[in-house]
């Protein structure tokens, strides 16, 4: 007893017990409840109907397919443009390199509901480059299904294959290729065969995050996929048009989407683990500058895929100022009607985003900072469970998350749909694994000498925490809450899920635009929703001295 | 323990507490995002302090989210739906006689006022102009039944969509089964009625069999090359109405905004921005906008009750001419 209650005081033990609930109640038992009602007969036992009604469904079967052949074709495509990116920018210089190198990142706060949007503008069936290429005459292919989903969500997501290549080349012991070149390896040979088993690592470790992230999308999925069906789309009509039947079917989807992202992420793990390449760190080779022609050439590359992958930001910024009325553009011809109505008509969904990300930032930044302190710092028994909670949600996409939390809030004890408390929810569960992530990189450069110098010193132990070690971790805290701030206020496929009456955002506002072919209005709250994005982004980082990816 | 729950009860009745003020009335809604807000502007007028809250949705989706939610309404008043549809679900309505009922045609007020008209839809053929690539524009449904059409027809799966079902339903009951199939052996159906008024603006089609006032959407918004053709052979109107929730929550305001979809400020209003043509006989679409009256179309008179008792017949019907259309 004595122990137990040794072991539980307070602050760290109970805390540690406080977290754990949390997590307990929104994460693990949403995806409990989740899998049993995927598992339920249809006489109240359990069987495995569902998934064998699923198996047996050519459209639900289709989609299982057809996500792993997008996830796959679109982590190719990620690594071809990616690694020689990364390559490109780590070993040469070339004109505009400073900028060039840096712009990726943006494609990451970028939502992707803007993408869709900006490149169904331009590309789609009533396009802005369509329509022109129609009247020189020119056979327009369609743009919906594999061509617009493959090169749409290659722009997106190749960023993290070249940040992840990025640091590992910056990591990379120069002395080997010089032993293999002096020991009469050709260049090419010493390229395939010495760097590129090193970079292997990084590679495989960045392309599995983008296959679950491709298996997990909604919005870029929805708006471009035509005629070809997919898991997280169906299982999102599936949920849309059975509210309040019978949720088997739905569960068993759903759960069938876990399992892909899950196994991805176990191959992951598995591979971590089993190829770690120790370098002796600070001997990069340094980059080499160009001749004036290649520089040129590589240039005016680099220049062409940014510029593609931040295209949706300048369409979304000349759709909304352009004129439209009804459901037809007027290219060309300029009008505020638009930005009017979303600021001032209709400016609901800006004020939810601002609140429910705002919330929802200073929660999660809160809690992913405490979480991480007890698994870094304060481990005890219970830690081992804290962080493997932590990850759980990285299992789940985020129309799985949407549909767990309902089935599970929905009646009961604890009733929170139609509430933003969900809203709130949604977006701090989603981002709580990348936020801890970050504040655990940063404890475990703080040595613990200085909070036992504290404590030794008289100090309570909650005290020095938030004396001590929060001031050392200023900078990562920021960093953390303006990536939160980003990515929430972006978040469309658990939100679009759990929604209701008087809580629609903009991610959902430019979703049901877009959908009844408002694109006008949807341009308009998506401006909003950028600039909402970008100022912080930029300005914040420079303000406070903090750098928001350490890109060096 | 203690701290956590009251934690978070502090921050549920914050967050819930902030949601609930601005409630006013919720509406269940199939309509699209613009007619939706001129409708709550149309409140405001009246009732300066309400808000209209919306769920949007398939009509469909929605009616049985009503019936799924009906111990514990979540909405006040749903807006709109066929009548066809509607007759199947008067369990969930309360019946209510508007001071503004006078003005509507009984024909388009349901049984024990149930539900009511707000608009009514008229079938038209949506021509892209350019894609017609030499052919003369249709003029009739049994144009479109001709061979040189293959491939240049889209419309909705009937089974997917009430307004295309009332045009299915329609060329079974005029033109036949042989009607059907030759309509079948031309047609290239999607699974969204958006899908056929938006693939036609695209120009990925030449011809859309559609709703009125979805297509006339693109020739107001200025896309010169859309056209509507009314069937000059007849053509099927689906009137769309709309009921009170059964226990709303909000009766009283759900009433309020009842009596103001139908008053005729609202229904012009309506058919000026929306393009819904009125149900109430005082209003003269001609005059507010470049519609035709009513009265100058010919129509091909269906009975929608009876429609609905024939549904999974005609589905059946539908897709057996498909079936024998893809063999031939």
């Amino acid at each position: 007893m004595r122990a137990l209650a040794r072991w539980l005081a307070w602050p760290w033990g109970l805390l540690t017990l406080l977290c754990l609930l949390v997590l307990a109640v929104f994460v693990v038992l949403p995806i409990g409840v989740l899998t049993l009602n995927s598992l339920k007969g249809a006489d109240g036992g359990y069987s495995l109907a569902g998934f064998a009604k699923v198996l047996a469904t050519p459209e639900y079967l289709q989609a299982i397919i057809n996500t792993v052949l997008l996830a796959s074709a679109v982590t190719t495509c990620t690594v071809a443009l990616g690694v020689p990116l990364a390559y490109v920018v780590a070993r040469h210089d070339f004109p505009l390199k400073r900028w060039l190198a840096v712009l990726p990142v943006a494609t990451i706060v970028i939502p992707e509901v803007i993408v869709g949007q900006s490149w169904l503008m331009v590309l789609g069936n009533n396009g802005l480059v369509s329509n022109f290429l129609r009247d020189l005459g020119l056979p327009v292919p369609s743009f919906y299904g594999w061509t617009g989903l493959i090169f749409s969500m290659t722009l997106v997501y190749y960023t993290y294959i070249y940040l992840g290549v990025l640091a590992a080349l910056r990591g990379f012991d120069g002395q080997l290729e010089e032993a293999s070149l002096s020991l009469g390896a050709t260049p090419a040979a010493t390229r395939w065969r010495v760097l590129l088993p090193t970079l292997a690592p990084a590679v495989l470790v960045n392309a599995l995050v983008v296959f679950t992230l491709v298996v997990g999308n909604f919005a870029l999925s929805s708006m471009l996929g035509g005629q070809v069906p997919l898991l997280s789309v169906q299982t999102y009509s599936l949920f849309v048009s059975e509210v309040g039947g019978d949720p088997v079917l739905q569960s068993s989807l759903s759960v069938i989407s876990i399992i892909l992202v899950a196994t991805a992420l176990l191959v992951q793990k598995w591979a971590v683990e089993r190829r770690q390449v120790h370098m002796t760190p600070g001997r990069a080779p340094a980059a080499q500058a160009l001749r004036s022609w290649q520089g040129g050439v590589f240039t005016v590359g680099v220049t062409a895929l940014v510029a593609l992958s931040l295209m949706p930001l300048v369409a979304v910024f000349v759709g909304a100022f352009t004129e439209a009325r009804g459901p037809v553009m007027h290219w060309g011809k300029a009008s505020l009607r638009s930005m009017e109505r979303a600021l001032s008509l209709e400016p609901e969904p800006i004020f939810n985003s601002l609140f429910f990300a705002a919330t929802a930032t200073v929660v999660g930044t809160a809690l992913a900072v405490l979480v991480s302190y007890l698994i870094v710092k304060k481990k005890s028994r219970l830690s081992p469970l804290l962080d493997a909670a932590v990850v759980v949600p990285l299992t789940i996409s985020g129309t799985v998350l949407g549909i767990a939390l309902v089935q599970s809030f929905n009646t009961g004890p604890l009733v929170l749909t139609g509430t933003a408390f969900i809203m709130v929810l949604v977006y701090v569960v989603r981002r709580l694994p990348f936020g801890v992530r970050n504040a655990s990189s940063m404890l475990y450069n703080i040595p613990t000498s200085i909070e036992e110098a504290s404590i030794s010193l008289g100090v309570t132990p909650l005290r020095t925490f938030v004396q001590v070690v929060l001031p050392v971790m200023k900078g990562a805290i920021f960093s953390a809450a303006i990536l939160m701030w980003a990515t929430s206020i972006s978040e469309l496929s658990a939100s679009v899920v759990v929604y209701s009456a008087g809580l629609e955002t903009m991610p959902i506002a430019i979703f049901r635009q877009v959908d009844t072919g408002r694109l006008g209005l949807a341009s308009a709250y998506g401006a909003a929703l950028v600039t909402l994005i970008l100022v912080p982004v930029l300005v914040l980082p420079k303000l406070l001295r903090i750098n928001l990816f350490s890109l060096k | 323990m203690n701290l956590f729950k009251k934690t978070l009860l502090a921050l549920t009745l914050v967050l819930t507490g902030a949601a609930a003020l601005a409630q006013n009335v919720v509406l269940y809604s199939s309509n699209n995002p613009e007619a939706i807000a001129n409708a709550g502007a149309a409140l405001k007028k009246k009732v300066p302090k309400a808000v209209v809250q919306s769920v949007t949705g398939g009509t469909g989706t929605l009616l049985k989210r009503i019936q799924a939610e009906s111990a514990n309404p979540g909405g006040d008043i749903f807006w709109s739906g066929g009548f066809g549809t509607l007759s199947a679900f008067q369990g969930v309505m309360e019946p209510y006689v508007s001071p503004e009922a006078k003005a509507i045609d009984p024909k388009f007020v349901g049984p024990k006022n149930s539900y009511i008209g707000t608009n009514v839809h008229v079938m038209v053929l949506m021509v892209n102009e350019r894609q017609l690539k030499g052919l003369a524009a249709p003029k009739t449904w049994a144009d479109l039944m001709k061979p040189e059409w293959k491939g240049k027809v889209v419309l909705t799966d009937p089974a997917r969509s009430g307004t295309a079902f009332i045009q299915v339903y329609g060329l079974l009951k005029q033109f036949g089964r042989e009607g059907l199939e030759r309509i079948a052996r031309n047609a290239v159906v999607v699974q969204s009625s958006g899908q056929v008024y938006k693939s036609v603006a695209a120009g990925e089609y030449a011809v859309g069999i559609t709703i009125e006032s979805s297509a006339y959407e693109f020739v107001a918004g200025g896309q010169k090359e859309i056209k509507l053709v009314y069937p000059a052979d007849g053509t099927y109107l689906g009137p769309e109405g709309m009921f009170l929730i059964k226990g709303a929550k909000r009766m009283a305001e759900a009433k309020q905004f009842y009596d103001v979809l139908l008053s005729k400020d609202t229904q012009e209003m309506l058919l000026r921005e929306n393009f819904r043509r009125p149900t109430r006989s005082d209003i003269a679409v001609s005059k507010i906008t470049s519609m035709p009256d009513l009265a100058s179309l010919k129509v091909f008179p269906l009975n929608l009750q009876v429609a609905t008792d024939e549904y999974e017949q005609l589905i059946a019907l539908w897709n057996l001419a498909l079936a024998k259309a893809k063999q031939s």
